[in-house]
């Protein structure tokens, strides 16, 4: 089977947002594309240039203003696939549902594979999300 | 220390709700006995996978799933947790049935709290090892504070509690809609137990209301409340702005008013689903005849079936066999591999059927 989805991305969730940024930039030579306040949740959110996918690091807070993330464990936490056909991602999410994986729907096109869920097939709590990319 | 009062419902909610069942009850009660049946099998496995709490197969739908293909991958706790909810949901199964036969005063007496979290934390699913299935806590407990900085009721009041909220649950003037959604609020707020409060207090839920419906049993409420698990907890929060366990400062009504309304979404969707089975059988009988029409329809329904899952239809085995082996000649449904994903400890057969 032929995949029209491509991995577009990573998120980690992590401890030391400083330390995350220096392995990547400083050690491994990618760059850093954003570093800013997470809009999702309370904490802090950098974006690496790592060649064909983008690596995300968010630093949850535990307090402030918004949403604070219950589960702050650092991990792999989203694996983030993308394709400008609409049709991809639309066949993805059907398979899913026939496969009984917990899909929650998203706006704008997107959804995800709950962490829940992909528990059952990783052994470990990762979002498997799917996104719209505009056409180059 | 007391309960929260049990605050008034809309009565035009109340009628929607009344209507909403009796619609389903109509549904159901002037469509064939196979069409039924197939109702049935579904939503017992929905019913057994919301009161587990393992999320559903789409949170958030655009539209509500008229069939709902099976949660898969799920975790060894999950599966744990799916044997000890379908032993509850059995227990209550029952408790009705003898409340019709006058056996029994109350689905829910004093002890059926503590019986319905035994049972459901009987497996031990519980990640981090033993919940003490079927006792109260002693210790003091709060959820995490950044999702509700609530805290409950010490642990010496829990027995007081409890069986005030049961007498409110049983007697109150107030329909069991109400009441019923009133406890989950309650029971929830009290957090009785070490672990295990949100599927037994959905339980209790279950129990409370069931009584009071026209098919005695409230078929898809849980389903909704999963399907739409960010509006449950909002509507819970809704009644606790308050730091600790404070009965005269909170209040159910935005649950009851949640509840009431999954209550009735789920009606109507259960009645589009006998609607859909009696569709689906009546077309499939032009080509098969009509128990061969029910097995291919356990088949669909389930994606891969296995055996073990066709004979849910109730048929005798050995006419299942005879069915199932001329469906397959007839080139209609045949033998797959099971996805890994589908192989449980309880159904880990390599093989199932699937229609062509």
């Amino acid at each position: 089977m032929e995949s029209a989805l491509n991995a577009v991305g990573i998120e980690l969730i992590v401890d030391d947002l400083d330390r995350a940024i220096e392995l990547f930039v400083d050690v491994m030579g990618c760059g850093l594309l954003s570093r800013e306040p997470s809009t999702m949740v309370v904490g802090e959110v950098a974006i690496i240039d790592a060649g064909t996918i983008v690596i995300s690091l968010l630093a949850p807070s535990t307090s402030g203003e918004g949403a604070v993330l219950a589960e702050r464990t650092p991990r792999l936490s989203q694996i983030i696939f993308g394709t400008s056909d609409d049709s991809v991602t639309g066949a993805a999410f059907d398979r899913a549902v026939v496969a009984g994986l917990a899909v929650s729907n998203l706006a704008d096109g997107r959804f995800h594979v709950t962490p829940e869920s992909a528990s059952g097939a990783l052994g470990q709590p990762v979002a498997i999300v799917a996104v719209p990319l505009v056409a180059p | 220390m007391s309960v929260p009062p049990l605050p008034p419902i809309d009565p035009e909610l109340e009628r929607e709700h009344a209507a909403a069942h009796g619609r389903l009850y109509q549904r159901v009660g002037s469509a064939p006995l196979d069409a039924v049946r197939l109702f049935h099998i579904q939503q017992c496995r929905l019913v057994v996978e919301s009161l587990a709490y393992v999320q559903p197969v789409v949170a958030r739908p655009d539209r509500p799933m008229v069939i709902v293909p099976p949660r898969a991958f799920l975790t060894s706790a999950q599966q744990r947790r799916m044997v000890g909810a379908s032993a509850a949901f059995r227990h209550m199964d029952s408790r009705v049935t003898m409340l019709g036969t006058g056996d029994i005063a109350a689905v829910v007496d004093a002890s059926t709290p503590m019986v319905l979290h035994a049972l459901l934390e009987s497996s031990v699913p519980s990640a981090d090892g033993e919940t003490n299935p079927g006792m109260l806590r002693t210790t003091l407990t709060s959820w995490m504070p950044e999702a509700n900085d609530f805290t409950h009721p010490p642990a010496h009041m829990v027995t007081e509690l409890v069986e005030a909220a049961i007498h409110m649950a049983n007697h109150a003037d107030a329909p069991a809609c109400a009441r019923a959604a009133w406890l989950t609020f309650t029971m929830l707020s009290i957090h009785p137990f070490v672990d295990g409060n949100g599927r037994t207090s959905r339980a209790l839920y279950m129990a409370i209301v069931a009584p009071s419906l026209p098919l005695g049993i409230d078929w898809a409420a849980l389903e909704q409340w999963s399907t739409w698990r960010g509006d449950y907890v909002s509507a819970l929060q809704a009644g606790q702005q308050v730091e600790s366990y404070d009965p005269a400062n909170m209040s159910a009504a935005a649950f009851i008013d949640f509840a009431t309304r999954a209550s009735i979404a789920g009606a109507d969707l259960c009645a589009e689903r006998v609607a859909t089975f009696d569709h689906r059988l009546a077309t499939l009988e032009g080509v098969v005849p009509r128990a061969h029409a029910l097995v291919e329809t356990v088949i669909e329904m389930h994606g891969i079936a296995t055996l073990a899952e066709v004979s849910a239809c109730a048929l005798p085995a050995a006419e299942i066999d005879s069915i199932v082996a001329e469906l397959i000649t007839a080139g209609r449904v045949r033998w797959a591999p099971r996805p890994f994903g589908r192989r449980t400890t309880e159904r880990p057969e390599a093989f199932g059927l699937v229609t062509n």
